[in-house]
Order: C-alpha cells, then structure tokens, then sequence
C-alpha cells in the first residue's frame, strides 16, 4: 500500500515536470541550429574527436548562464528586455536592440538558407521550398497557442535524434572517443584555435537567453514549480550537447580518417553519402532541415519578443493577433525578409554570417553583465538572487566566455574563415 | 513646462552662482489629479545622492545652444545655508516612472513610458502628464533634432497624470493604468478638465497631442477660455477639420468666440453646405431660438410610408441627437406634422406619415426669446420643440436641456458638472453642459 501511494507521489511530480518541461530544453536544442551544425561538422571532419572535450566545459557554461534567466523569468515574471528596459538606460536598451535585431535577421537568413540547402541533397528546388516552408511558418504561428506550439517544438527537437542514430551507424571506436572525450588534447595550430573558438562561440549566444526567459514567462512557470523548470535547463543543455556530441562524433569517424575536410554542413551530408551509406546520409540531412526549420521559427518568436518588451507591446504566442500586432507583424516581416533574401539568385550569404557572428559576439558581453547585475539585484530577485559561490561560478564562467568571444571576434574580423558556414 | 528628461544630469547652481552638483531625480507625492514636486535630489562631488525641498528652486536657466533647449537649476539659497537629508526608501521618484509598462484597463501592453512632463499648476510645480511618444522616445535618445530633419511631423502623445492609475503604492513595479484602449482616447471633458488648470503653452502642447475627433469635442467642452487659448495657436487648416467633426450648431458656439476676420477664413475653407448652416446660426440673434437649436434633426416628406421612414431612420444610424420625434415636411421644407417613434413602430407599414402623423404642432420661431423658449417647453411639458423660420420653413430644433443650459446660471452648470465626474465611465450624456459662449 506504502508502495503505491509513493509510486502515486513520483507519478504525480513526473507529470508536473513534463507539464513544465518545455522552454529549456527547445531553446537549447535551438542552438544546434543549421549555423551549429555546420560548426560541428566542420570540427568533426577537420579534426577528429580532437574536439569532443570541448563539448563539457560548454554544456556547464551553457547551464550556468540558461539556469539564471530561467530563475530571473519565474521570479520577476518579466522577460530579459523588460528589465534591461527598466533597469538600464535606455540609449543602451536601443543599441541593444538595434544589434540583437541584426544578428537575428542575419541568423534567421542563415536558417532559411539552411532549408534550402537541405532541400537540395533531396533535389527539391528551393524556390518551392522556401515559399512553402514559409507560409508553413506562418501558419503555424499565426494559429498555434503557446501550449500547442510548445508541444510541436519539442516534436521538433525530436529532429535531433536523427543525428544520434547517424552517428551511433557510424560505428566509431568507443574506447578511443571516451578517451578523447574526457581527456582534452590541445594544439597551437591556428586552424584547431579557430574551431575551437566557433564551436564556443556558437553555443552561448544573445537571443537564446531573451527567448528561455520570455517562454518561460509566457508559459506562467512561477518560482514554486522553478525546481522543475531548473531541470529542463539542465536536461536541455546537456541534451543539446550530446546531439553536438555524436555529429562530431559521426563526421569524425567516417570523414577524418580519410581526410575529407568539408566546409558546410550540406557537403558532409554529400560525402557521408559514400562513404556510410545512404541510412547515414538520409538521417544528416534531415536533421539538417529540421534543424533549420526549429530555427526558423525560434530565431524571429525570440526576436519579437525582446523588441516588443523593449517598447513595451503586448508580445506572446498565447496573444490575438489584434492586441499583439506588432509582436506577430515583426515574426512575419523578418521571415519574409529571409526568406527573400535567401531566394535572390547568387546571393553571397557568407558576410551576412560573419556579420551575425561579430554583432552577436559584441553584444554578448553586454548581454551576460546586464544578466549578471539583474540577478543580483535585491529588489527585483528578493532572497532569489545568486548566493556568493554561484556568483564566483557565473561571474568567471561569463568572463570566461567574454574573453573567448572577443578573440573570435578579433580572429572573424582578421582572420575571416575562407567559405561559407552553412 | 519641461520634460524630466531635460532636467536630469542638469546643474544646480546656488545662489552664488556656484555650481553644487547634478541634478539626479526628483521626489513626488502622489495626487489623483497632479503630483507634486516636494523635493529635488542631486548627486554632489560625493557622488552621494542627497534631496533638498523643491521650494529651494528659483527658477530653471533656460540657454539655446545651437537651437537646442540646454536647462540648468538655480538655487535661492546659498551653499552654506543648504541642509540636505537623504533619501528615504519611501520616497517617491520621478525617475522610477521613467520606462515603466503601461497598460490599458484589460491589462494590455501598450507603450513604454518615455517621459514625464512636469508644469507649474496652481503656483505648485508638478508631474503634468507621461509622455509616450516617438517624440519623446527620440528625446530620451538625445536624437530631438533628428525631428528637424524628417519630412513629415512626429507628435507626442501624452497621457495626463490624473489618467494614470498606479496599480501599486511603491514604484518599484508600477503598472500604469489608463482607461481606454487607445491612449488618445480619454474622456474629452477630462481632458477639457486638466487643460483648464495649465498654462497656454502646456494647452497648445497637450491638445496638440490629441487625434482630431478627440481633439474637437475636447474643445467643445472647454471653457471659452482655453477655447479662445488653443486657437490663437492653432491654424486656419487644423480649426476647419477640427470643426467639421463637430455640429453645426457647436461648431457656431466656438467661431463666435473668434474674431471676425479669422472666422470668415475658416468658413471659406469648409465645404459649402457646411458652413451655410454654420451662417444661419452664426446669423440669428443671440438670445434666440435660432442661435442655440440644434440643426440635426429628422425630417420627411409626407409622402413617406411608415415602413419607408422607418427605413430611413435605420440608415441614418442614429446619427442625430434627437430620434424620438421625426418631422414631416412639405417639398419647400414647410413643418406639416410630428411623429413620434412609438406611433411609427405601432404604424401598419403601408400607411402614409400624412396620414400618421399629429398636425397640431407647437414649434417656436428662429427669433423666439430664450425666456420663451423656456415657457413654451414648461407650458406644454415637452421635450424638444422644432424651430421654424418666419416663412414656416423647419430649421432646427431646441431640447429641454438646450434651453435649460441657456437660461440656468453659469455657477450652477458647474455644480452640476463636478457630481457627474465620479460616474466617468458611464455614458453620461454631456451635450447639456456645454460651455457657454
């Protein structure tokens, strides 16, 4: 009987966290977009499973930063731009915006691009494709509540397991990739930097951090159920980087040995073709697209909603189309923009990444200090703010992640990678 | 008249002349109406914010630099004599209003606020109103002069303080509240309220502020006053548009506050139909029917069905003020008969108006005195009369509560005016306070 009523009790606490899972784990699969696999591709392909070891110190960075938004949304109900706006003065709130909003639409192209690229290794002509993908887009989040939308997006996130099971077909030596993935391997070569750099770089990014807290607002999650939500950070980013961890993983195996060095995420998916038979292929390619598409959609929701907090108009999917016009005008007018942009004939889209990647890494600095002072700031978290040793952590973890991006942005600038990302 | 923004980071000298720090924030008590100013608080060389009583301020020193406003603050007291307290958590802050939500009465996000304009009301320097605007927006960017460049004009868009309902006692997470869904729409008497109390500068900058309908019907329930104040600065074209959203009839009552020359102007500009009828009452005497009846009002011709007046009425919509007595008149306009809307519905539908309707009217002239006006209404303990002209041709009609407005005396209007306030809300019929000319 005792059995059965702590059974009845776990049953319960199960469902209230899968009611609150959500938010944490899409922004984190979200950042393996079309730009982070094509990172992880390229590293995987160029250099093995040299880099694996990166991917822990990411995942406890990523946790770190994630895990203070999220805390800041239950507590404050506020979203990241909210408080910037209120806190902040509002010359920086607007420079803020007008970059974050840049890098964005550079990004969303990149997605766009991204689909149509998938589409090719299928023979779909992108000028069907993209005009379908985006009135799909649209319709979806035109006609979607928040709790519909949330649960396509984590259908979405199930785009990911293709990438396990591709890298799981490649039959790598376990031994060898544990060993590489808990012993780091280091190299002054320039190049190795360079990844090493990108594959930092791309994981913590400005818009992930306004898009959790504001989902999380939008969902209503308060600090009581915030336990729960901590745990869909946490599962979130390790998720994500386990995703990371066998696209490395895969590449590595197939395409490293025999020296086949690729510049894109779509040439993989061609050489992989070969080499680890069409299965292989199939399952790159469409987590691919998926991929793309999650960021299609991710990209402009996160874009709206740190513009129109900023400005203060009603934002959320859960919103009418008439009390939120702006909110939903902004998402269509960016995805039209990138997908226009993407079906310009000849279009170079490399300078647009390389721009987003430089604002992005401007910015993020800024971003994580004003997150940092947010958090502890007594009268907006009350007893919620960072207790001293996880201030230590964040404080050198953002650091940390400022001096890495500064490099990157020093290194783009100077040193621009030779062919495109995506 | 000033914008918080252009006093924060400000100078404040003494009365020396020397200069003591920088002006940080101001403190306010809250008020439904206004707030008041009670102290001012500056950031010395210790960089210690301290506040000083607001009474301490002589004046704000107004410099033009290259066209743009650059304010410093004057002291009357000098260094020595200065004794600053600190800052109490309780403490009401300008500054605190700055970039807080707003939210209409379903709680909506609206806007951010940009700004908060602060005025002299009643010799007592207060928070006015909160700016929303892309103007004050630009402002706050230190990007005004941007507005000199653009082709077409930026407003600023102004919620008055009294509108603003704070949701909590401390600053820290105001809401603020306003009435409506649009911002701009807010009660015109209130308006019409709060601009009675300010300066002509902060009248022409708040009405200015205002989208056209909203701005005319403010204007009708102003005082002759700040009518007389908001047009001296408005122009020829904007007063023609403002005037042809309002009736006749109202429209008569704030030209003949202008002066001749500028009302002729105006009424060259409107359409020709318009400003006849805006002549004929213009025309009449002032103590006459004819100068306060109203000109909106429904006529038929007697060949009319029940069925068909009906139908008409439905088309009008209901635009006219008075529906409940429909006029039958000849071809040349001639007053034959009332109807009343009960004996219409009740009607068989084929039935003629001629046939229907009541032929012994009791109509007043357009040269009736008020008085008699009045003691027709009251004799025959009637609601509306219809005004003909010395031809029996129908040109108006005069409600009780016209006639009512016209004779009662000025200070009981505004008795009566003040109780109506607390229903706000409510659809309170307002035509009958009317400012008088």
């Amino acid at each position: 009987m005792f059995a059965g009523i702590v059974s009845k009790l776990k049953l319960r606490r199960l469902m209230l966290f899968l009611s609150i899972l959500g938010p944490g784990i899409i922004t984190a699969s979200v950042d393996n977009d079309a730009g982070g696999i094509a990172t992880y591709s390229i590293a995987g392909a160029h250099f093995g499973y040299a880099l694996l070891w990166t991917l822990i110190p990411i995942t406890f960075l990523l946790i770190i930063v994630q895990e203070m938004c999220a805390r800041m949304g239950a507590v404050t109900g506020k979203g990241l731009s909210d408080l910037i706006r209120e806190n902040f003065s509002l010359k920086i709130t607007v420079m803020l915006m007008i970059g974050l909003c840049l890098a964005n639409l550079f990004v969303t192209i990149a997605e766009f691009a991204g689909m149509a690229a998938a589409g090719e290794l299928f023979g779909v002509n992108k000028y069907f494709l993209i005009p379908t993908c985006l009135i799909f887009v649209w319709a979806v989040i035109l006609n979607l509540r928040y709790k519909t939308l949330e649960k396509f997006f984590l259908l979405l996130s199930f785009f990911y397991i293709s990438y396990i099971l591709s890298g799981l077909m490649a039959k790598p030596d376990w031994d060898h990739v544990l060993n590489q993935l808990i012993f780091p391997s280091f190299s002054l070569n320039t190049a190795y930097l360079i990844t090493l750099l990108g594959v930092i770089g791309t994981t913590i990014t400005p818009w992930m951090q306004f898009y959790l807290q504001s989902s999380i607002v939008e969902k209503g999650i308060s600090i009581k159920e915030y336990a729960y939500s901590r745990l869909d950070v946490i599962i979130g980013c390790i998720i994500t980087d386990v995703v990371a961890f066998f696209i490395i993983v895969c590449c590595a195996t197939v395409l490293f040995p025999k020296g086949i060095t690729v510049e894109s995420a779509t040439e993989a998916a061609k050489a992989l073709l070969p080499l680890a038979g069409p299965y292989t292929f199939l399952l790159f390619a469409i987590g691919f697209f998926g991929a793309a598409l999650f960021g299609a959609f991710i990209l402009p929701i996160s874009t709206s909603f740190y513009i129109c907090e900023a400005f203060g108009w009603e934002s959320g999917i859960n919103k009418s189309f008439e009390d939120a016009k702006a909110f939903y005008l902004i998402i269509l007018l960016l995805t039209l923009l990138a997908a226009i942009v993407v079906l310009i004939p000849k279009i170079p889209l490399f300078p647009l990444m390389l721009m987003a990647q430089v604002i992005n890494g401007i910015i993020l600095p800024f971003i994580l200090i004003a997150i940092l002072r947010l958090i502890n700031n007594k009268k907006l978290m009350g007893s919620y703010v960072n207790p001293p040793w996880l201030n230590c952590i964040s404080w050198a973890a953002s650091i940390f992640i400022i001096i890495i991006t500064f490099i990157m942005v020093i290194t783009t600038l100077y040193m621009p990678p030779p062919s495109p990302l995506v | 008249m000033v914008y918080f923004s252009e006093l924060q980071r400000k100078a404040v000298y003494d009365s020396k002349g020397r200069q003591i720090g920088q002006l940080k924030d101001l403190v306010f008590v809250d008020g439904t109406r206004y707030a008041e100013v009670t102290h001012l608080v500056y950031c010395g060389e210790d960089n210690y914010p301290k506040k000083i009583p607001f009474g301490l301020v002589s004046e704000f020193k107004e410099q033009r630099e290259k066209g743009k406003r650059e304010l410093t603050i004057k002291l009357d007291i000098s260094l020595e004599k200065l004794n600053p307290f600190f800052i109490k958590e309780s403490d009401l802050l300008v500054g605190d209003i700055l970039d807080k939500q707003v939210v209409d009465v379903n709680g909506v996000k609206i806007v951010r606020v940009n700004d908060v304009l602060l005025g002299k009301v009643d010799g007592k320097f207060c928070v006015v109103a909160v700016a929303v605007g892309k103007r004050s927006f630009l402002r706050r960017l230190g990007l005004e002069w941007v507005l000199n460049f653009l082709p077409f004009k930026i407003n600023e868009q102004i919620i008055p303080w009294e509108s603003v309902e704070r949701l909590e006692p401390k600053l820290h997470d105001i809401h603020l509240k306003i009435q409506k869904n649009r911002i701009a729409d807010l009660h015109p008497e209130d308006i019409a309220d709060v601009m009675e109390d300010l300066s002509h500068q902060q009248r022409v900058l708040i009405f200015k502020s205002l989208d056209k309908s909203i701005a005319a019907r403010t204007l009708i329930e102003a005082e002759p006053e700040v009518q007389r104040s908001v047009f001296r600065d408005l122009k020829i074209q904007r007063i023609k548009d403002l005037l042809e959203d309002i009736t006749p009839d109202q429209a008569a009552d704030i030209l003949s506050l202008m002066e001749p020359s500028k009302r002729e102007a105006i009424l060259n500009q409107m359409r020709k139909e318009q400003s006849e009828r805006i002549r004929k009452i213009l025309g009449y005497s002032p103590q006459s029917a004819g100068s306060f009846m109203n000109t909106s009002f429904i006529a038929v011709p007697e060949s009319y069905t029940a069925q068909r007046t009906i139908n008409y009425l439905r088309k009008l919509a209901l635009s006219s003020e008075q529906i409940y007595h429909i006029y039958v008149v000849d071809k040349k306009g001639h007053l034959l008969g009332v109807l009343s809307i009960r004996g219409l519905i009740t009607a068989p539908p084929k039935k003629k108006v001629s046939e229907l309707m009541k032929k012994d009217v009791i109509f007043v002239t357009t040269s009736t005195t008020k008085e008699d006006v009045a003691k027709t209404i009251a004799r025959y303990d009637l609601f509306v009369l219809p005004v003909v002209d010395e031809n029996n041709i129908l040109r108006g009609v005069v409600t009780a509560d016209d006639v009512l407005d016209e004779i009662m005396p000025e200070d009981w209007r505004r008795e009566r005016y003040r109780p109506l306030r607390l229903r706000r809300g409510e659809n309170v019929r307002r035509d009958s306070i009317k400012a008088k000319a």
